[in-house]
C-alpha cells in the first residue's frame, strides 16, 4: 500500500474519513499516531470542526427562506418565458422581415448586377449615345435628291469626326461649321457629341448646294456652346443687318417643343440657318445657296417647302 | 430513490407540469438561499440572487444533463449569482467609500435582519474569524461545514480542482486557529 503522505492524510481528515476503507483507515490512524505535524492537525481539526458547524448553523438556519419566495420564482420564470417566447416571436419576425428586405433588395439588385438592367421599378437615365437622328442617308433630317427633283445632287454625306468637306462641282470650300473659325473638326469631343451627321446636296447646273446638318449632344450647354461657336451672328442678332433678316419660327414635336428655324438671307448667298433647341439636342438644317454668276434668290416658296421636309422628318417623339 | 424522484421532478418540470416545478423549487430553495446569504450576508440582495439563478437554472433546466446532483448544478449557479453581486458591491463599495471620504459621510443602512445578523457574528468569535477569511476560504468553509458538501462537489460548486479545494480549506483552518487562538488564548 502507498504511504500517505501529509497533505494526503490531512486531505482525508478534511474530506472526513468516514468513506475510507479499512485498511485505509488503520494506514491513516498510523500515520496519525506517528506523525505529531498530522496529529496535531488532526486534533485542531476535531476542535474547531463542530465549532464551526455550530456556529455556522445557527447563524444561517436561523433565517427563513422569504416568505413567497416560490411563488415569486416562478412568477418571474413565467414571465421570463414569456418574454423569451414573445422575444424569440420578434427575433423570429425580426430576421424574416430582414431577410425579406434582403431578397427584395436582391431582386432589386440583380438586374443591374447580372443583367446589367435598371433596377425593377428605376429608369436608367436616357443612353447618352442614343441617335436622334441617325447620319446617312437613313437620318430623319437626311434630304434625298428626290425629294428636291432630279436636278439636285449629293454632294457629302457623312458622320462625325470625318473631317472632310466636300464640295460639289468646284472643289471649293463648303461654308460649313466644320470650317467655322478655321477648323475642320467641330470642337468637341466624343464625350460631348451624341451624334453628328451632315449631309450636302448640289445642284448641277446651277451649283446650289443644300446642306443639312443634324448634331446631337450630350448637353445643353455643350450644345449651347456649339451653337454660339458655329452660328455667331444666328445666335447674335445686332450681327445681321436687320434687312437681310428674315426669320421665321416652326413649331415641331407632339410635345409642343419649339425648334426655332431662323432664316438668314445675306447679300450675295442665301444662307438659311435653321436651329433649336429640344432639351439635349440641336437640330438644325443648314442651307447654302450660292452661284458663280451672282446670288440667286431663291425662291421662298421653294425656301419653306424644304424646310417642311425637313420639319416632317424629325421623330415624332421631339 | 430521492434521486429518481428528483430525476422525476425535473422531467416533470421539463414537460411543463407546473406542481412539479413548485416543488423543485420548494425543495432545494432554502439551501440555494441560504448559500446565497452565508456569501452575501444581506438577506435582501441574498433573496435576488437566490431568484436570479433559479430563474437561470429553471431558463436552463433542459440543459441539465444530470452528471452532478441538482443541488450542485444549482450551488453553481447561485455561488455564479453571488460572485457576480460581490463583485459588483466591490465596485459600489469603493464608489461609496470615495464618496464618503469626499463628503465626509458615514451613513450605513441595514436592514433589520442584516443587523441582527452581524450582532450575532459580532457575538460569536468563530463567526467573526470566519468572516475574516478571504472569499474562497470563507466560501470553502461555509460548503464544507454548513452545507456539508464533501470536497469533491465544493469543487464542482468552486468550479476549482478538488485540491484547490483543500488547499483553501487548509489555509482558511489554519488562519481560523491563528485568529481564535489569539483572541481565546486557546482553541
Amino acid at each position: 500500500m502507498k504511504t500517505l503522505s501529509h497533505d494526503d492524510v490531512q486531505f482525508l481528515l478534511l474530506s472526513g474519513h468516514r468513506q475510507l476503507t479499512a485498511s485505509q483507515r488503520s494506514e491513516l490512524d498510523r500515520h496519525l499516531a506517528s506523525c505529531s505535524q498530522c496529529g496535531t492537525f488532526a486534533r485542531q481539526l476535531r476542535r474547531l470542526e463542530p465549532r464551526l458547524q455550530y456556529s455556522l448553523s445557527v447563524q444561517w438556519d436561523s433565517m427563513p427562506l422569504p416568505g413567497d419566495f416560490t411563488r415569486r420564482v416562478l412568477q418571474k420564470f413565467g414571465r421570463r418565458k414569456m418574454h423569451n417566447r414573445f422575444g424569440s416571436i420578434s427575433r423570429g419576425l425580426a430576421w424574416t422581415g430582414m431577410l425579406a428586405l434582403i431578397a427584395v433588395l436582391l431582386a432589386w439588385a440583380i438586374p443591374v448586377l447580372v443583367f446589367n438592367q435598371p433596377p425593377y421599378g428605376l429608369k436608367l437615365p436616357q443612353p447618352l449615345s442614343r441617335i436622334l437622328a441617325p447620319a446617312l442617308t437613313a437620318s430623319d433630317m437626311d434630304l434625298q435628291p428626290d425629294d428636291l427633283g432630279e436636278d439636285w445632287t449629293l454632294v457629302v454625306q457623312q458622320t462625325a469626326f470625318i473631317p472632310n468637306t466636300y464640295w460639289a462641282t468646284d472643289d471649293e470650300g463648303l461654308p460649313f461649321i466644320g470650317e467655322h473659325k478655321n477648323k475642320s473638326e467641330p470642337p468637341f469631343s466624343p464625350e460631348e457629341l451624341d451624334s453628328y451627321s451632315m449631309h450636302g446636296f448640289a445642284h448641277k447646273d446651277r451649283e446650289v448646294v443644300i446642306f443639312s446638318a443634324t448634331v446631337l449632344f450630350i448637353d445643353l450647354a455643350t450644345a449651347q456652346r456649339f451653337a454660339e461657336e458655329a452660328f455667331p451672328n444666328v445666335l447674335n442678332d445686332s450681327d445681321i443687318p436687320e434687312e437681310n433678316l428674315e426669320i421665321q419660327i416652326f413649331e415641331v414635336g407632339k410635345d409642343g417643343t419649339q425648334i426655332y428655324l431662323n432664316s438668314y438671307v445675306f447679300n450675295n448667298e442665301i444662307q438659311i440657318a435653321s436651329a433649336g433647341f429640344h432639351k439635349n439636342r440641336v437640330i438644325f438644317v443648314f442651307f447654302v445657296l450660292n452661284h458663280k454668276e451672282g446670288p440667286i434668290p431663291l425662291n421662298q416658296e421653294q425656301l419653306l417647302e424644304i424646310v417642311r421636309r425637313v420639319e416632317a422628318r424629325i421623330p415624332a417623339d421631339n | 430513490m430521492v434521486e429518481m424522484t428528483e430525476t422525476h421532478l425535473i422531467t416533470r418540470s421539463l414537460q411543463g407540469d407546473q406542481a412539479a416545478l413548485e416543488d423543485l423549487v420548494e425543495r432545494h430553495a432554502p439551501a440555494a438561499f441560504r448559500l446565497a446569504l452565508s456569501i452575501l450576508v444581506d438577506p435582501g440582495e441574498a433573496e435576488e440572487a437566490a431568484q436570479e439563478a433559479w430563474i437561470k437554472a429553471l431558463s436552463h433546466l433542459d440543459n441539465y444533463r444530470g452528471e452532478a446532483s441538482f443541488q450542485t448544478w444549482l450551488y453553481t449557479i447561485t455561488l455564479n449569482a453571488c460572485r457576480a453581486r460581490l463583485r459588483k458591491r466591490s465596485r459600489i463599495e469603493r464608489l461609496k467609500r470615495t464618496l464618503q471620504s469626499i463628503l465626509q459621510l458615514h451613513q450605513e443602512h441595514r436592514s433589520h435582519l442584516e443587523e441582527e445578523l452581524i450582532q450575532r457574528e459580532r457575538g460569536d468569535q468563530v463567526l467573526l474569524a470566519v468572516r475574516s477569511l478571504d472569499e474562497n476560504q470563507r466560501l470553502a468553509i461555509t460548503l464544507r461545514y454548513y452545507h456539508e458538501l464533501p470536497i469533491s462537489q465544493i469543487a464542482q460548486v468552486m468550479q476549482v480542482s478538488e485540491r484547490m479545494v483543500y488547499t483553501n480549506l487548509r489555509g482558511a483552518l489554519q488562519n481560523l486557529q491563528t485568529i481564535l487562538e489569539s483572541d481565546e488564548g486557546v482553541l
